[in-house]
């Protein structure tokens, strides 16, 4: 029952999404076969055969009614520029986001929970204050900045870590999974691991420093709030060790509000980032999808819109049963 | 290997990570270019590529029956020579001994094939834009194994300038691929030969051993040939610098003196194919009066622009076409640059406080408001607006969309360096990219009659002719013609660039 109504929020969501999409691109000017066909030669005839091809010559509820029949019946449609069916285009380039994403949230998670609970802890001492500044400088800093920083400090006059790319020039592991870290242990090659972990570095830290921050920031507050509590003064009168209440009780009772940051961040993470993919050539989806709207492919900006609102409700729900587990009174 | 082992390993392994500071710059065994582009390939299918950088990743593997090389001289590929035996038809005989990378050979009735691919006008159940680059060809007669005829319906003198353009596939690859298969597939008779396309991030491919060689004879000279996909400027500049890639394209005009100080690389440069103008609506009061558009003209220091913003590397313009293009009449007057000149023809035209607006996308922003200012300095009040691409091209390309604008930054390229490929689109009145809605009726003729006109002497006398009138008529501010620039590491021999765009990497050696 309980499933049951989570799955029709979903599809509600997923139809008012496809709504707000389609009248955004109908509010938006632009011509996608100006586009594709720039400066070739063409006759005005092939422009015409082109937009009936495309089905932009068809009334706004009718195109909208035609994407929701086929893509009830799971057909996308297919990428203007492409030449092949959009759920095709994005699915090449999806491994690569999810790949960066779980390294981001790993790193981030990794950074700003401990850091929050020390900080949290301690407030108003100097190292509170220094992890908090520090946090203030990871949510202010713009990510095309920090990503060519590190680029120029760690590739460029170090030569630690490559520049660009997931394997650069290398060979890539036997696909299995496409996430080139768990095909290199499936497929036994520590030396392609290698060679994915290393181009993996740079991106993922800069994409994992300001959700770091923010986590970091959110914990911090968190545990500020329970280490007030009542049952954090009861724990230390009773002489519990520290250590213990701060595992078992601030951190567990902190984690719920960083739980909900998390997911939001991963969510969005999971959309692809397309300065950080743009600045390390990664071939994620952030940028297949902006060029998609600057070049005004509706049906792969309408089919990668649809998967991020999935994404999202994947993720909250994800993070509700966390809560839940967490915080047994929000389940009952 | 097993999990469990893999596991026990992999402390050192990490550690090994900080410790090896080359390795990524180690190479691979055997040798192996590494290309910094800006672009991913659209597809394989070279039917259909879409776009330019699309057909250069595509070239690498597919030859075609001629090709355009660093001069943008014709020469062949697959066909030995060709003959124009009447004003209708060419007779091509083809080489012997070209296999696809698949092992078969190639005959007259693949070339066949692909020509006909092309002319049916769809691809995939899609239009194919590509149709209209063979123009009025009616049909391609197989004559030999190895020699094949192109009829005409009507006399069309570009016929060779158009063919570079068309890269022959396997008859018996395609009807088993199928048109979805040829996005994703690959069986040219090229130098090189798909190993994977990996979508976004790189092309890897390799020798083909079999290869007849085009003109120059032999296989290519290295083992592999990787396209890395960096579409960021400065990315692609530090892996050149970083040694990471040994070419990118699209250098940018800031990075120029970072590239030549650095010690393994260098800047190389070649006239591109692509006309920069701005057009001005022909159509709206007052620039439907020729003295102002001419007035224009005199306002803009295309030298100065082209020294100081695009580091010197483009050549002014007086007109449409490229130096280096059929026809290119050198003698057309200059219009200096020379603001009080362009006061005394607007107060003659009888035009006071002229204020206008240049619309332009991101890319041009810069050199749109340096030409804005100059305008000020000759009494007008021009500011820029930039737009977006997918939104100011359908404006500009439609009448009645565009007749409150005034002018508009933009270029029209001319891949074939053909004066057709350029003045029919962008200059003949009702043409797709006639932006500025010129149209002189003595213009048009002159264009039309050099169409079908074999005669090469003079159908460069109409050009010559064309070109003045043009010149006179100022549709455009005229501007420049930019170079295409590249980053080259030194350790790259053999590769010139081409005005085309294509990278032939064939006898390209690395060190």
């Amino acid at each position: 029952m309980w499933l049951a109504g989570r799955v029709s929020h979903l599809l509600s969501v997923l139809f008012g999404t496809s709504i707000a999409v389609f009248a955004m691109m109908w509010a938006t000017p632009g011509d996608p076969v100006q586009v594709m066909l720039a400066d070739q030669r063409v006759t005005p005839e092939q422009v015409t055969a082109l937009r009936h091809e495309m089905g932009l010559d068809l009334s706004l509820p009718s195109r909208f009614a035609s994407f929701l029949w086929r893509a009830l019946h799971g057909d996308f449609g297919r990428s203007f520029f492409h030449h092949r069916p959009v759920i095709g285009v994005i699915a090449e380039r999806l491994p690569a986001t999810i790949e960066l994403t779980l390294a981001a949230s790993v790193i981030a998670l990794l950074i700003g929970i401990p850091l929050g609970l020390y900080a949290g802890t301690r407030p108003g001492r100097p190292t509170d204050r220094i992890a908090s500044l520090g946090s203030l400088v990871g949510v202010s800093m713009p990510g095309f900045w920090l990503g060519l920083v590190l680029m120029l400090i760690f590739s460029v006059t170090l030569h630690l870590l490559p520049v660009s790319g997931r394997m650069g020039s290398g060979d890539e592991p036997p696909a299995v999974t496409h996430l080139l870290l768990l095909d290199s242990v499936l497929a036994g090659r520590p030396d392609m691991f290698a060679t994915a972990l290393r181009h993996l570095i740079l991106p993922s830290v800069t994409l994992a420093l300001p959700m770091a921050a923010v986590l970091m920031q959110v914990t911090r507050t968190a545990v500020i709030d329970v280490m007030r509590a009542d049952y954090i003064v009861f724990a230390e009168a009773k002489g519990l060790a520290r250590r213990r209440i701060l595992l078992l009780h601030v951190l567990k009772n902190a984690l719920a509000p960083a739980v909900s940051v998390a997911a939001i961040e991963i969510g969005a993470m999971l959309g692809g980032n397309m300065i950080v993919e743009t600045i390390f050539s990664w071939p994620g989806v952030g940028r297949l999808v902006v060029q998609a709207i600057f070049d005004r492919n509706y049906p792969l900006v309408q089919a990668a819109v649809l998967l991020y609102a999935v994404f999202y409700a994947i993720l909250n729900f994800a993070a509700d049963i966390l809560y839940a587990l967490l915080n047994p009174r929000v389940a009952a | 290997m097993s999990m469990t082992s893999f596991v026990l390993r992999r402390r050192p392994l990490l550690a090994s990570l900080l410790t090896l500071p080359a390795l990524s710059r180690a190479r691979a065994a055997g040798s192996e270019i590494r290309v910094g582009f800006t672009q991913d390939a659209l597809t394989l299918d070279p039917a259909n590529p879409g776009n330019r950088d699309t057909e250069t990743i595509i070239r690498n593997m597919y030859d075609g029956l001629v090709a355009r090389d660093s001069a943008m001289q014709i020469v062949p590929q697959i066909a030995v020579s060709w003959t124009q035996t009447d004003p209708l038809t060419y007779e091509f005989p083809l080489r012997s001994g070209v296999r696809f990378h698949d092992g078969t050979p190639l005959t007259a009735d693949d070339v066949k094939f692909t020509i006909d691919r092309v002319l049916a006008g769809k691809i995939g159940g899609q239009t194919n834009p590509r149709r209209d680059l063979l123009g009025p060809l009616s049909h391609v007669d197989v004559t030999g194994p190895l020699a094949v005829r192109f009829v005409l319906a009507k006399p069309w003198p570009l016929l060779p300038a158009m063919l570079p353009f068309q890269e022959i596939v396997s008859k018996a690859f395609v009807e088993k691929a199928g048109d979805q298969g040829m996005v994703s597939q690959e069986n040219g008779t090229g130098p090189f030969k798909l190993v994977a396309w990996r979508h976004g991030d790189s092309i890897v491919m390799e020798r083909f051993d079999d290869y007849y060689g085009g003109d120059s004879g032999g296989p290519a000279r290295v083992d592999r040939l990787i396209y890395r996909i960096m579409p960021d400027n400065s990315a692609r500049v530090a892996a050149l610098l970083a040694g990471d890639v040994d070419l990118i394209n699209n250098l940018p005009v800031t990075a120029i003196r970072q590239v030549q100080a650095n010690e393994g690389t260098r800047v190389a440069a070649v006239n591109g194919t692509r006309t920069f103008f701005l057009s001005i609506n022909n159509a709206k009061p007052p620039f439907n009066d020729v003295r102002v558009r001419q007035a224009l003209n005199h306002a803009v220091d295309r030298k100065l622009i082209i020294a100081k913003l695009l580091n010197g590397l483009a050549v002014p313009l007086n007109g449409v076409l490229s130096p280096d293009a059929f026809g290119f009449d050198p003698t057309l007057p200059d219009y200096a640059y020379d603001p009080g000149q362009t006061k005394a023809m607007l107060a003659d035209a009888g035009v006071r406080d002229l204020q206008l607006t240049i619309d332009t996308d991101g890319s041009g922003k810069e050199i749109s408001e340096a030409i804005a200012s100059m305008f000020s300095r000759a009494g007008i009040d021009a500011k820029a607006r930039v737009w977006e691409t997918a939104v100011i091209v359908p404006i500009w390309r439609d009448p009645a969309k565009r007749q409150d604008h005034d002018l508009f930054y933009t270029s029209w390229g001319n891949a074939s360096l053909d004066p057709s490929d350029i003045m029919m689109p962008a200059i003949r009145t009702g043409g797709r990219g006639n932006t500025a809605g010129y149209a002189d009726p003595e213009v048009d003729k002159l264009l039309d009659d050099a169409e079908t006109e074999v005669d090469r002497e003079k159908r460069k006398a109409l050009y010559l002719q064309a070109q003045q009138i043009i010149n006179r008529d100022a549709p455009w501010v005229f501007l420049w013609l930019p170079q295409d620039i590249y980053g080259v590491s030194q350790r790259l021999k053999g590769w010139m660039p081409s005005p085309s765009g294509m990278i032939d990497l064939s006898r390209a050696t690395v060190a």
